[in-house]
């Protein structure tokens, strides 16, 4: 059986045209994905958590999910994290965990785009979708990001190649790449301009400066940029973690969107986050329409507070505040820093997960899941924050992540 | 040898990562660093061989890779490795400092952890 | 369940503040006979009115969302714990899912609209609304700059824009006709504008007066329950009187809803000779027929805008110098936020305040004329009470103006105003105007067979704002879950829908899989966003 326009559970392009071939529920073939989106789709049944754990002994899920309760419950400050690889029904669900708890709830943006976040909340931003994008743009910036390897389908489907309404072909469309590598998203760029590392700031700032007619030090090559950037008609800046994890952080993304918002004056300029997994958009998105903060929440006080530095996870753990912690849908123990990290170890984790994952590995209950968008359905939001339907193309015995948070809110509220 | 440590994805990290973080094919595709071939030239390195990469953070033994890199730069995709040589600092963002770190390099005869031993090494004593 | 002894003011049934008892029995009002619960809420001494109409509001999706992002400073001043009936959240001019549901409950109202959806954004604002709770609910779709709309009105195929018409308030689920801006929108793709009926959008051989036109006819002649709903051409320019009145006019005789009018009833030159212009569209609607609009009250306060407008909001963010979001949509619309503030010695924020209340007050027919402050964007809703008391007391309305810029009384016929509004009147402009306006037969009255979605208030006319803040109870499809001014029940009410059903072309599917950048089949918001569904026919 061949499930068409099946959306693809990887990255924030979110592709919704990908057809997936089942024989006796089993996926046999993939096709119209990238290497990465096959590789989630052929591999989905690899490596997984065979059984819910509860220090690495098989229990029954009831089992698993009641010692989870019992954790989270008795403990003074829990803390719920992950959330960006899973439907946004789950996200739902685990914030109205969070806030029965009174626990704090991060989600992975915190490490990923959460600066773009805190740019935002200073600056604004002008953003667009991205068939606003495969439409019009005539200058396509990407700035400290690698689509080439992270988001592999970008320049096919959104930016540089598609045929659009005003744009038919990469012939009308010039393809600026910034980044302190020559990396392979480069190569297809039509000017590749190189920066030291940690310089995004001042050179985003010299170029603000300058069109303003005062940035004199910004060398010839930016000036040259800004003066296309001004002249194009639809321009678009996409940027990545290069801007986001290098000193600077939220500094550097907001000059970048201060920037583009006074490129205002003279076209028309949006600017758009890559966003890195497939529904961390999303994460972002229920929290702020339940809680009004996209990430670092706390509701110890009865109430959402955020404050990032405070209530993000690193943080969290580095400082040893937490006492429990429900990891969902992410690997923290292979992204996070070790010495935030370790404290995971070190208190009771819960993980939820369909793979084994390194978290797992290290936590006291294991509670295995169905995949979202290969074996349950459910909402995901794109980078640019169109939101689509996650498709269920295989049948499992497991439940979705929404299922089981859903029985320990019962749980908490028995 | 001084470089500035980089960090991102790779196409091979995305797709061993689905494959399972557990998987040896994953290991083979994080545990690395891609270095100039100056740079590893200068340091008597070949693609293969291993280095000891030490931050003011930690130390993590990865295999070396030629690319064309900056000549004072080193490039280790996301995931367990990366993570040994990053702080846990955030200025209120809540965002490590993950990009842009200062490294000491040096070849070294040590073999890369495997998953297990780099969870043992970090957890144990620790329950 | 009995409402025993209350006084009743259901203006479509012409009850007037009569003692009248009301029968409720599974959800719906009853006669007499057919009372099976017979639990009593005592009403002597307490008004009764049909549970509020809300006709225009943004409370959910994309837009929305963003200026929550956007606005951390925004809800820290204003938190809400959970209860064991209530969720947590927070609030002041973006509050979040919950709250919004609490609070227009909390306040007497029962049905709340979304008043712009983004089509492929729709199934963001169906999954926002199913963290709405208490009130029933629905989106409006935006359809001003859409490039079939476009395509079509500039082909002259009405049959084809009447069928995407209908295919697209199917696909979204959607409710009504939105148009914001028409043409203004897509031109702002360039970073450009429309700023008159007959300007051509950009890359279109159309104008307004057309899209206009043609939306107008396909929502009459598909019968859809509500009119088009217009946020007009120039929005909160000065001088924008007039393209507001020409709007209405030519649009006669298809039905039309124009929106916040407030911000298109700006006379004067410029912001220098900024006057009102409120007397001007009050006495158009006056003459007027099958047109009904809202007013979009300023609220002194803070504020957040947010509109589809998106080059009104590149100005807004350039005259305010306050953060702004744009929010472009492939093929459809856009939108944009900035923060705002109405200052009561800001010469145009006072003559801004004054003009909602010209129009609410000289406009005769309250059937004709809706309280909304366009929400958030002129002011938070549940600032309502405030503007029902300067709408029932002259006195306090003498006592505002003496508060606010002195050039208000030079530039607004508001001191010379009389009229103060009886509480049917009230009724009329919050319920049972808003619920006919909207098609919505079963609410914004109390007579058998309506909802019974009703709300009890301890009226004092001496503190009426106090007395409309916080009903006495809140009733939801028969339901108490509202009593004291406090939420009490978890209730969920029910999404609103269309029954609607249309096919897309092959051209049109081709046209589709071009330029937009999700498939066609993932298009429609599907049964799964709407676990509780009304469907309403057209007819």
């Amino acid at each position: 059986m061949i499930h068409e326009d099946v959306v693809c559970p990887f990255c924030g392009c979110l592709c919704d045209d990908i057809a997936v071939t089942t024989e006796d529920n089993m996926i046999t073939d993939v096709k119209n994905g990238c290497a990465i989106s096959k590789s989630k789709f052929m591999n989905h049944h690899l490596n997984l958590l065979e059984s819910a754990l509860v220090d690495n002994m098989k229990v029954s899920l009831d089992e698993a999910v009641g010692r989870a309760v019992e954790i989270l419950t008795n403990a003074d400050n829990p803390l719920i994290y992950g959330l960006s690889s899973t439907e946004c029904e789950a996200q739902r669900h685990a914030i109205h965990l969070a806030e029965l708890l009174g626990a704090t709830i991060d989600q992975t943006a915190s490490v990923c785009h959460g600066p773009t976040i805190l740019g935002t909340q200073d600056a604004g931003c002008v953003k667009c979708t991205l068939g606003e994008v495969k439409n019009r743009a005539d200058l396509i910036i990407y700035w400290g990001c690698n689509p080439a390897e992270a988001h592999i389908r970008h320049f096919r489907r959104y930016s540089v190649f598609p045929e659009g309404l005003f744009r038919k072909s990469k012939k009308e469309r010039e393809v600026v790449v910034v980044d302190v590598r020559n990396t392979a998203s480069a190569r297809i760029a039509t000017t590749f301009l190189q920066i030291a590392p940690g310089t995004d700031f001042e050179t985003i700032s010299l170029m603000r400066a300058y069109l303003k007619g005062k940035g004199d030090a910004l060398p010839d090559e930016f000036k040259n940029l800004v003066e296309r950037m001004k002249r194009c008609e639809f321009g678009i800046m996409f940027f990545g973690l290069g801007l986001t994890m290098s000193r600077g952080k939220h500094l550097n993304v907001d000059a970048a969107l201060r920037l583009v918002r006074d490129l205002n004056e003279y076209t028309k300029f949006s600017i758009t986050p890559m966003r890195g997994h497939y529904n961390v958009a999303g994460a972002g998105s229920t929290m702020a329409w339940i809680t009004g903060y996209p990430f670092a929440v706390n509701f110890s006080m009865g109430y959402p507070v955020s404050n990032p530095g405070e209530f993000s996870a690193v943080d969290v753990l580095a400082r040893k505040e937490c006492d429990a912690a429900l990891i969902i849908a992410s690997d923290p123990v292979a992204n996070f820093p070790a010495e935030s990290w370790k404290h995971l170890a070190d208190i009771p984790t819960i993980v939820m997960d369909p793979k084994v994952s390194l978290t797992s590995r290290i936590a006291k209950v294991s509670i295995p899941v169905a995949t979202a968008g290969i074996e349950a359905e459910g909402t995901a939001y794109r980078m640019d924050g169109i939101p689509l339907r996650l498709k269920k193309v295989v049948d499992t015995t497991r439940l979705s992540d929404a299922a089981v948070l859903s029985r320990m809110i019962e749980k908490v509220r028995a | 040898m001084k470089i500035v440590l980089l960090s991102g994805r790779t196409t091979k990290q995305g797709v061993t990562a689905e494959i399972g973080k557990t998987s040896d094919d994953y290991l083979q595709n994080v545990a690395v660093i891609q270095l100039n071939p100056t740079l590893m030239e200068q340091m008597g390195a070949k693609d293969g061989d291993t280095v000891e990469v030490q931050t003011a953070h930690g130390s993590a033994v990865v295999m070396c890779h030629k690319s064309d890199i900056g000549e004072n730069m080193g490039f280790i995709p996301y995931g367990p490795w990366a993570n040994l040589l990053i702080g846990t600092e955030t200025q209120g963002t809540g965002m490590p400092d993950s990009k842009g770190v200062e490294a000491e390099l040096k070849k070294t005869d040590k073999n890369v952890e495997s998953v297990d031993e780099l969870l043992a090494r970090i957890v144990e004593g620790r329950k | 369940m009995i409402i025993k002894n209350g006084t009743v003011y259901d203006p479509a049934n012409n009850i007037n503040g009569e003692k009248v008892d009301i029968f409720i029995e599974k959800g719906k009002i009853v006669d007499e006979s057919e009372l099976r619960d017979k639990k009593e809420i005592e009403a002597s001494g307490l008004v009764v009115l049909p549970g509020g109409v809300e006709i225009h509001t943004h409370i959910a999706g994309s837009k929305v969302n963003i200026a929550r992002i956007m606005r951390p400073e925004d809800h820290r001043k204003d938190v809400v714990r959970k209860t064991p009936y209530q969720r947590s959240g927070t609030g002041y001019t973006v509050p979040t899912t919950f709250t919004i549901g609490y609070r227009y409950a909390e306040m007497g109202y029962t049905t709340v609209w979304e008043a712009a959806a983004p089509p492929l954004g729709a199934r963001h604002s169906h999954e926002e609304l199913l963290d709405i709770p208490i009130v029933d609910k629905g989106i409006f779709t935006l359809m001003g700059s859409n490039y079939f709309v476009l395509k079509y009105t500039e082909e002259g195929e009405f049959e084809k824009l009447k069928n995407f018409v209908a295919w697209l308030l199917h696909a979204t689920k959607g409710y009504a006709v939105k148009i914001v801006n028409p043409g203004g929108v897509e031109s702002w793709k360039w970073g450009k504008n429309v700023s008159s009926l007959d300007d051509t959008v950009q890359n279109f051989n159309v104008t307004p007066r057309e899209i206009l036109k043609n939306l107008a006819r396909a929502a009459d002649e598909l019968h859809l329950p509500h009119s088009i709903h217009v946020h007009c051409n120039n929005l909160g320019s000065p001088g924008n009187y007039a393209i507001t009145r020409e709007t209405i006019e030519m649009l006669s005789p298809y039905r039309r809803h124009i929106t916040h009018i407030q911000f298109n009833s700006y006379a004067g030159e410029d912001w220098g000779t900024f006057t009102s212009g409120g007397s001007d569209i009050a006495a158009t609607l006056n003459k007027s027929k099958n047109v009904t609009c809202d007013v979009g009250q300023v609220i002194f306060g803070d504020a957040t805008t947010m509109t589809a407008d998106g080059p009104w909001q590149h100005t807004l963010f350039k005259l305010s110098g306050n953060k702004w979001a744009n929010s472009d949509v492939e093929m459809e619309t856009g939108a944009g936020i900035v923060p705002y503030r109405f200052k009561k010695k800001n010469v145009v924020n006072a003559i801004q305040w004054s003009i909602g209340l010209e129009v609410l007050l000289l406009t005769e027919d309250p059937y004709k004329v809706f309280l909304t402050t366009d929400h958030p964007n002129a002011g938070p809703f549940y600032h309502y009470p405030q503007v029902m008391e300067l709408l029932m007391s002259r006195k306090k309305r003498e006592e505002m103006l003496e508060t606010v810029h002195p050039l208000v009384k030079e530039r607004s016929v508001l001191p010379s105003i009389e009229r103060e509004y009886s509480l049917s009147d009230l009724a009329v402009v919050t319920r049972a105007g808003t619920a006919r306006a909207l098609g919505m037969t079963a609410k914004g009255h109390l007579g058998v067979g309506a909802d019974a979605d009703i709300s009890i208030y301890r009226f004092d006319e001496e503190q009426i704002q106090k007395s409309f803040q916080k009903a006495a109870y809140t009733i939801k499809d028969g339901v108490i879950v509202v009593k004291d001014g406090t939420v009490v029940a978890d209730h969920m009410g029910k999404t609103y829908v269309l029954d609607v059903k249309a096919d897309l072309s092959e051209e049109e599917r081709q046209i589709f899989s071009k330029y937009y950048t999700v498939q066609v089949s993932n298009y429609p918001v599907e049964e799964a966003y709407l676990p509780q569904k009304e469907v309403v026919t057209c007819r």
